[in-house]
């Protein structure tokens, strides 16, 4: 089965609704096209980097699997299931890793956020501890303590890629997450990923860094929202 | 009209006759209805406003049931803050009340707040397809408060408006709430409460078809997490 498919899948931002707007008799002034018909295949134990210019379509390829963006025409499917249809049962499968600090709870130690996301996959504290501890290398362990504002970006991603690998996910989505990290803490996380790949995981990491790109199985440029 | 409602004249006589005691209950049931109709759109917006919404979101939790259970916190401490008024009120400042009508008063107010939460989730949705503040739940909260009776009997409102009394799920909560609790009440809580739970039958599809609808449009634009 495939991990990853992607078939003709279209999306287009709108500016969406306002007040204002409502009220001039235009309800949706403006769009921009972000993929344009882009297909894509990941099998299990594959990882996919891909890369292109800003704007290119990356994030969206990544936010449209983790079910926060529905094509207006196409379809995006994980292990089989569509994600429009069921957003809910593809969450559980698919772990997504933005280096977006803000969707931390700051005033939360890193300990204390890590339980409040495990609990929404229905991990209990003494689970959501178990299976931290089977993601020593990121290196997580010596700041569950501290208060999550305090943690270098570096240390951030690492604990977003702690959180994301939480619930055991098929695939894996990473949005420029190694762009903080330094060079041992990089080795390390793809020491992981490329164990989570030979475990039968999938991932498909958005990224410009050449680094990354290496280590990937296979680099795939966007650009306009289309295969380069 | 609020002299009307203050004077113990016939209006008052159907609910004991007490207008403290009217009063007392009834700011004891507004206060968990209010936290269920504000706080669920209240906490979508804080979520998106500091950035944790779509990190909630990717997780399999659907976005009605986390508005929905974003407000039991908030509930809880509005059902303690209602027991707080109903406590002071008994215990130090003389309302009496009848605790044979308890388990009435907990059933209506446990639909109530269902009623109370499909509302709130109306509001939710417009703050998720606009992207702003929520003024349907406050809107609602003010109709509630002026409309609803909790300061004096909806008899007393004009005939004109007293129609819009009885779509409010509040006004019903209220009545059969009353009608438990207090001693010398006139009036049937059970009529009240099939009332109350009509409309709750009504509203809690309603509201959630709207919701998952307004949640769809986000989702189609890409705007889930922004604001």
């Amino acid at each position: 089965m495939r991990a990853v498919e992607l078939d003709a899948v279209r999306v287009v931002y709108r500016s969406g609704w306002s007040i204002r707007a409502l009220v001039r008799g235009d309800p949706a002034s403006t769009s921009r096209v972000a993929l344009d018909g882009l297909s894509l295949v990941v099998g299990p134990g594959e990882s996919v980097g891909l890369t292109g210019p800003n704007g290119a379509g990356k994030t969206t390829v990544l936010r449209v699997l983790a079910g926060l963006v529905v094509p207006v025409a196409g379809a995006a499917r994980v292990a089989g299931v569509d994600v429009a249809a069921e957003p809910t049962r593809v969450a559980a499968r698919v772990g997504f890793v933005s280096v977006d600090d803000r969707s931390f709870f700051h005033r939360l130690s890193v300990w204390e956020n890590l339980r409040f996301f495990a609990a929404m996959y229905g991990i209990g504290p003494e689970d959501a501890d178990r299976r931290l501890r089977r993601l020593g290398a990121l290196g997580v362990d010596g700041l569950l303590s501290a208060p999550f504002r305090v943690l270098s970006a570096g240390q951030r991603a690492r604990v977003a890629l702690a959180r994301g690998l939480l619930h055991d996910p098929s695939v894996l989505l990473l949005d420029e997450v190694t762009r903080s990290m330094d060079e041992a803490s990089r080795a390390g996380v793809w020491g992981l990923l490329e164990g989570f790949c030979g475990a039968g995981g999938a991932i498909v990491v958005a990224s410009h860094d050449p680094l990354d790109l290496q280590r990937v199985s296979r680099a795939i440029t966007l650009v306009d929202g289309r295969l380069a | 009209m609020l002299g009307r409602a203050v004077s113990p004249g016939a209006v008052l006589d159907a609910w004991g006759g007490d207008w403290f005691a009217f009063v007392v209950v009834g700011l004891a049931v507004q206060e968990p209805l209010y936290a269920a109709l504000t706080e669920g759109a209240a906490r979508l917006r804080e979520a998106r406003l500091v950035g944790t919404l779509e990190a909630v979101l990717v997780t399999p939790i659907s976005p009605t049931r986390m508005v929905v259970l974003s407000t039991v916190t908030p509930v809880l401490g509005g059902v303690a803050r209602g027991a707080l008024v109903l406590g002071v009120g008994s215990a130090a400042l003389g309302v009496r009340l009848d605790p044979a009508g308890l388990p009435l008063a907990l059933v209506t107010l446990v639909v109530a707040l269902v009623a109370s939460l499909a509302l709130g989730l109306l509001g939710a949705s417009f703050t998720l397809v606009f992207k702003r503040g929520d003024p349907v739940s406050s809107l609602l909260h003010v109709a509630s408060a002026l409309l609803g009776g909790v300061l004096y009997p909806v008899d007393v409102l004009p005939e004109s408006i007293r129609g819009v009394a009885e779509v409010i799920p509040l006004t019903h909560a209220l009545g059969a709430a009353r009608a438990a609790l207090l001693p010398g009440a006139a009036v049937d809580g059970t009529v009240a409460l099939a009332r109350l739970v009509g409309l709750t039958l009504v509203l809690v599809p309603v509201a959630w078809w709207v919701f998952r609808r307004a949640a769809a449009r986000a989702r189609a634009e890409g705007s889930l997490g922004f604001y």
